[in-house]
């Protein structure tokens, strides 16, 4: 900042020599990007959204009255166990995972045929006594007693995915052993499916737009432009002005 | 010396290979190669700091300003990456998704502002610790102790969730209680930095850099290819993980007609997961005010950190303190860039129900484990986790300490005190931070992030104010900064009595007022926000209608530090 003898006064907004002069219109560009770059995007991001529900919750929507009612059809009981099953699938807290586990066992038991339900609850409770002290296995011990396991996980699922309308090769499959219940005269309250229908909506919209949509080096484009862009123009911002400062300083022969 | 060392790690394995754990579950007991590289990494840690040990207070507080630009900006990286980096921000990707990243961008979007607005002119103003900028700009013992107590607070913030990484690390190696782990994890690090002081820190800084960044890659580079994924440039291959686990990844996924599936036998697959990647979804619980908060108030935070403004006073001069900010956060930027690769991959592999829910913040080691990546690389692995948050504490603790005795105890209480006892009293400031920290870790408040979020946010109401004014404005006289400083002090002890309340207390909600909207607007986290702005509008105000600054002060700015 240029001073003299009367005046020390410095103030960033008000540089009073060619040199600081420029300095500040560098430092205000390269915040200006640094805004705009981080805030503005998300800012962007924020305006342009719309929550979209997933398959499952709009499938789930379109059966749940009828569900409720107990006068769901079996197609509309399926729909409804495949819904379930698609949000039991990810990682949602205990006591949400009991609540679906719990409406999602109800109607796929509905789904069975009474002379095979209680050799379903036996499968589910043998395989799940199966998994008790796998950690004492040794290595090679637990490798071959987990295959086993997996092999009945699998055929319990092909058993009764028949019954409750899902693909042989359907991922949801695998997780029947373990969602479904083994009790199989569960009652279900209306407070439950209350209960449910804030799980699925939590689940199951998103915030999408055509920046979430758009792929990028096989990113989401908006994740790519936060978790690898950004960081790269932070670098960039302060290489420019490292570098920038320099040649500064060096044309006005000012030593710092 | 080679023959005390060769003694003690053989008594140490000893207990090791008898306890040798199964690698069928992810917790466990003893494990001995883990064990052996993190006694390796320790061993030459203090052997580094030996060699390099602070000689007089000066090398202790500052190193001798002899560090190189690379060099400093290796120590720099070295110093940020802390627990938070290697282990935290996997932590809160695996935990928040999309939100998680408001922590990636704000711990390296700070950079920018320290880069513009304050790291040539701190070298420049050539005082040794923030404490001494702050009390030396505003003419003012008195705001220099305040400043040193905030440093010290800030110091301590920051180093418990250090300790709470290195309590989780040392719990997953040795197979103890975390109370213990910590405990000795802590004595660890406390004997490390009393050894080397900050000369020591530096140079094993360096070491430690490489460390963090070898042991971090590795596993990626390895889980990448098996689960067939673009492996030679983690950073982006990790992209068509986050694509798969919002679209799903239908099963069988297969190579060679095997099966991909995790350590337990589950396929790799599973289905659609959208709340992973999308912004501010409802299913993470956090909102886009949440997330703007978090990246702004990390962002000041960053440029307002004392064992961070500190490190400005080891380069020779302003242009190399520049330079070694751009090395510092390439460098930095390298393990940000690999971190939310965990976090995908740490979700794909443990997405099966049956896993259960794991500790958040071992996520990075539980992702490699559950990749079955071979145990001696996944216990690299967390001797690295271990090493980031030694780098880090040891920073913190000189920090701490240099604030403790050299801003409180010398230039307040005893301007007359001899070299000798100064060294003596920045030990003893060492020594009182750690037990300090140990018992708080105990507790496990929160994530490592957020905890050490909660740092950041304190140093953003409170240093990174007096600075930005104290450089860029001479009309900021001590009054405006008492002013400023009390208003950003106010929004930092409502916030984090509602947080410490809410952590301590059954209903909060009936102890305090209005519990829900201030703990949401003024998350611990996050409140520098609007602590910040305020200190800063605080500090304007009242300099403007009061005594205006010394000319002496002044002139210094104007011709020292502006030139």
């Amino acid at each position: 900042m240029e001073t003299n003898e009367q005046n020390y006064d410095l103030s960033f907004f008000k540089p009073t020599n060619p040199r600081t002069r420029s300095n500040r219109n560098m430092v205000l560009v390269l915040l200006i990007v640094w805004i705009v770059a981080v805030f503005g995007f998300h800012f962007l991001l924020r305006a342009i959204e719309e929550p979209v529900p997933e398959e499952s919750l709009t499938k789930y929507q379109n059966v749940i009255e009828s569900v409720k009612k107990g006068a769901a059809s079996v197609q509309e009981k399926q729909t409804m166990v495949w819904s379930v099953l698609s949000v039991l699938g990810k990682t949602i807290k205990p006591d949400e995972r009991a609540t679906l586990g719990k409406i999602m066992s109800y109607n796929a038991y509905q789904l069975i045929p009474e002379n095979k339900k209680a050799e379903i609850a036996s499968t589910i409770e043998s395989i799940a006594n199966s998994k008790e002290n796998l950690s004492t296995l040794s290595n090679e011990e637990f490798a071959k007693k987990r295959a086993e396991i997996k092999q009945n996980e699998i055929n319990f699922g092909k058993s009764i995915s028949s019954n409750l309308g899902l693909e042989n090769n359907d991922i949801r499959t695998q997780l029947l052993s373990t969602q479904m219940l083994s009790d199989y005269n569960l009652t279900v309250t209306q407070d439950d499916y209350a209960t449910a229908d804030k799980i699925m909506n939590k689940y199951t919209i998103h915030n999408r737009s055509v920046l979430t949509d758009t792929q990028f080096l096989g990113f989401p484009f908006h994740y790519f432009y936060t978790a690898v862009f950004l960081l790269i123009l932070f670098v960039v911002l302060c290489w420019v002005y490292a570098y920038q400062t320099k040649k500064l300083n060096k044309k006005y022969n000012f030593e710092g | 010396m080679k023959k005390i060392i060769s003694i003690a790690v053989a008594l140490t394995l000893i207990p090791a290979l008898a306890n040798a754990a199964s690698v069928t579950e992810l917790e466990g007991s003893f494990k001995v190669g883990p064990a052996i590289i993190l006694i390796a990494i320790l061993i030459t840690f203090v052997l580094v700091g030996i060699i390099f040990r602070a000689k007089n207070t000066s090398d202790f507080y500052a190193a001798g300003n002899k560090i190189s630009k690379v060099g400093s900006g290796m120590a720099i990286a070295s110093n940020w990456m802390s627990a938070a980096s290697f282990l935290g921000m996997a932590a809160l990707m695996y935990g928040f998704g999309y939100h998680g990243l408001s922590y990636v961008i704000g711990w390296t979007g700070g950079y920018v502002l320290l880069m513009v607005l304050m790291a040539g002119q701190i070298r420049k103003y050539g005082k040794y610790t923030a404490p001494d900028f702050i009390g030396d700009r505003y003419y003012s013992k008195s705001l220099r102790a305040v400043a040193a107590i905030v440093a010290i607070f800030i110091s301590i913030a920051y180093c418990v969730g250090q300790f709470g990484g290195i309590g989780l690390m040392f719990k997953w190696i040795l197979g103890i209680d975390y109370w213990l782990a910590v405990v000795i994890g802590g004595a660890v690090v406390l004997a490390y930095t009393l050894i080397s002081g900050m000369l020591g820190v530096t140079k094993n800084m360096q070491i430690q850099y490489v460390i963090i960044i070898i042991s971090f890659i590795i596993p990626l580079f390895l889980l990448l290819y098996k689960y067939d994924y673009m492996w030679l440039l983690p950073p982006v291959g990790y992209g068509q993980v986050v694509t798969d686990i919002v679209n799903g990844i239908p099963a069988p996924a297969m190579i060679d007609g095997v099966s991909l599936a995790n350590v337990y036998g589950h396929d790799f697959a599973m289905l659609p997961s959208p709340e992973y990647a999308m912004p501010w979804d409802p299913a993470t619980g956090q909102s886009f005010f949440q997330f703007m908060a978090i990246s702004f108030s990390l962002m000041i935070g960053t440029a307002g950190l004392p064992h961070v403004l500190q490190r400005f006073y080891v380069v020779p001069n302003a242009n190399d303190a520049r330079w070694s900010v751009v090395w510092g956060l390439f460098f930095i930027c390298i393990l940000y860039w690999l971190a939310p690769a965990y976090s995908a991959l740490g979700k794909v592999l443990s997405i099966n129900p049956e896993v259960g829910a794991l500790a958040k913040d071992a996520i990075v080691v539980y992702t490699a484990q559950l990749g079955d990546i071979h145990p001696l690389i996944v216990g690299l692995l967390a001797a690295g986790g271990v090493s980031a948050a030694f780098s880090t504490v040891s920073g913190l603790f000189v920090a701490g300490a240099s604030a403790f005795s050299h801003d409180l105890v010398v230039k307040v209480f005893r301007p007359d005190m001899e070299a000798g006892k100064q060294l003596t009293m920045a030990r003893l400031g060492t020594v009182f931070m750690a037990v300090i920290v140990t018992l708080i870790a105990l507790f496990k408040f929160a994530l490592i992030g957020q905890l050490v979020a909660v740092a950041f946010s304190l140093a953003g109401c409170t240093i990174f104010p007096l600075f930005l004014l104290g450089i860029w404005w001479s009309g900021s006289n001590r009054q405006g900064a008492v002013a400023g400083l009390i208003a950003g002090l106010l929004v930092s002890l409502i916030a984090l009595t509602y947080f410490i309340v809410g952590k301590t207390s059954e209903n909060p909600a009936d102890v305090l007022p209005m519990y829900e909207q201030v703990t949401y607007w003024l998350g611990a986290w996050y409140f520098a926000w609007i602590g910040a702005p305020l200190a800063i509008i605080v500090n304007i105000l009242v300099s403007k209608f009061t005594k205006p600054t010394p000319i002496e002060i002044k002139k210094f700015l104007a011709e020292e530090v502006h030139g």
